[in-house]
């Protein structure tokens, strides 16, 4: 098998990457992939905890690199999603203890087991972007609709460029159409036409992500929360699967609650 | 009472476009427009006015040009960073001669 390794990164902090990189390959493996996550966030895991695997950590993605440990050692098995697993990055290691090239080894190696290899990239654009970045071959950038994080994005994709990462492509996370409806915060459009990427998803604002975060199990196990959906619907993107991007107006009558609920069953994401 | 009405959509419509002028997200995407080029370019704002400038003064030389018309952006494509500039000519008819070098 040669598998796919794609970086999810975004240059500003706290928008929602782990988050995003957690429900993609938690997505990903519902669709019945076998699919592996790896946090490189050296010094600053969270990949760990967003999918409640904290507590399983024996040895992590430093130990592998410094040949402590055998690759499949460092590999945690997820609770809920069947063929998934996580790499956790060091604790109380920093980012330079890796070179980008012994990532890319390890990803290649991982490409052989797993059709997907999901990168969590750190915030920023030093070492341990560069170290993330070396070892894919695809990206996907996550941002929001706010000025700071959609700056930091185009910097980002001009990084990727110049590096030879062509093509990544954009998730626009926490949207809130209520705001957007107010004419208060920028749309896919704007967003669209400011980057001129391609858009792979759209997430709206959802407590549900924070009530998952909270309980340790990736939002995109609730299908019937809304960026649960908006998930699930970026792994079927992700995977190649032909399917418009989420609708995010804003729903207000029962009648259009109703139809979406029912659209909902015979829907393009209801596959897994 | 027509007249009322039709003043009363006046009045609205003019609203409509003060409300379409202070959109806070319209705000965003002017402001960004204009970081995003700086940041694409590496160049400071004022460098940036600078080369605007030197390059309306470079076409005036050749052509007659709109002063206040001039509209830039810096725009991606594929692997490529162009650079798009709009010059509005006010009249072809009066294009200069190009000097002979």
């Amino acid at each position: 098998m040669t598998g796919r390794t794609i970086v999810i990164t975004s240059g500003k902090g706290g928008v929602g990457k782990t988050t995003a990189t957690a429900n993609i390959g938690t997505g990903l493996a519902m669709r019945g992939h076998k699919v592996v996550v790896v946090d490189t966030d050296i010094g600053l895991r969270n990949l760990d905890v967003i999918m409640g695997l904290e507590n399983r950590i024996v040895y992590d993605l430093v130990n592998v690199i410094e040949g402590e440990c055998k690759l499949n050692q460092a590999m945690i098995r997820d609770k809920h999603a069947y063929d998934l697993y996580l790499i956790p990055a060091a604790q109380t290691r920093d980012k330079n203890s890796i070179e980008p090239e012994q990532l890319r080894e390890m990803c290649a190696e991982l490409e052989k087991e797993f059709a997907y290899v999901l990168i969590d990239c750190p915030a920023g654009i030093e070492q341990g972007f560069k170290n993330a970045t070396t070892a894919a071959t695809e990206a996907i950038i996550v941002t929001t609709p706010e000025v700071s994080a959609i700056r930091d994005a185009d910097r980002v994709i001009g990084l990727l460029e110049s590096s030879g990462l062509h093509g990544p492509r954009l998730i626009i996370n926490r949207i809130s159409p209520a705001l957007v409806k107010r004419g208060d915060m920028m749309d896919q459009q704007d967003v669209e036409n400011l980057l001129s990427v391609e858009i792979l998803g759209l997430v709206p604002a959802d407590e549900h992500t924070v009530v998952a975060a909270n309980r340790g199990v990736p939002v995109v196990h609730n299908t019937k929360s809304s960026a649960g959906a908006a998930f699930l619907r970026i792994a079927a993107r992700v995977d190649g699967a032909d399917i418009p991007l989420m609708d995010l107006e804003p729903r207000t009558s029962i009648i259009s609650r109703i139809r979406d609920m029912v659209g909902k069953k015979g829907g393009a994401y209801s596959h897994a | 009472m027509l007249e009322l009405i039709r003043w009363f959509r006046s009045l609205t419509k003019r609203e409509s476009e003060q409300l379409e002028q202070t959109l806070s997200k319209n705000t965003a995407t002017q402001r960004l427009k204009l970081v995003l080029i700086q940041d694409r370019l590496e160049l400071a704002p004022d460098k940036l006015e600078e080369m605007k400038k030197e390059i309306w003064q470079v076409v005036s030389k050749y052509m007659v040009v709109k002063d206040e018309f001039m509209e830039f952006d810096v725009r991606r494509l594929d692997e490529l960073t162009v650079l798009v500039s709009n010059i509005e000519v006010k009249d072809l008819s009066v294009m200069m001669p190009a000097p002979t070098a």
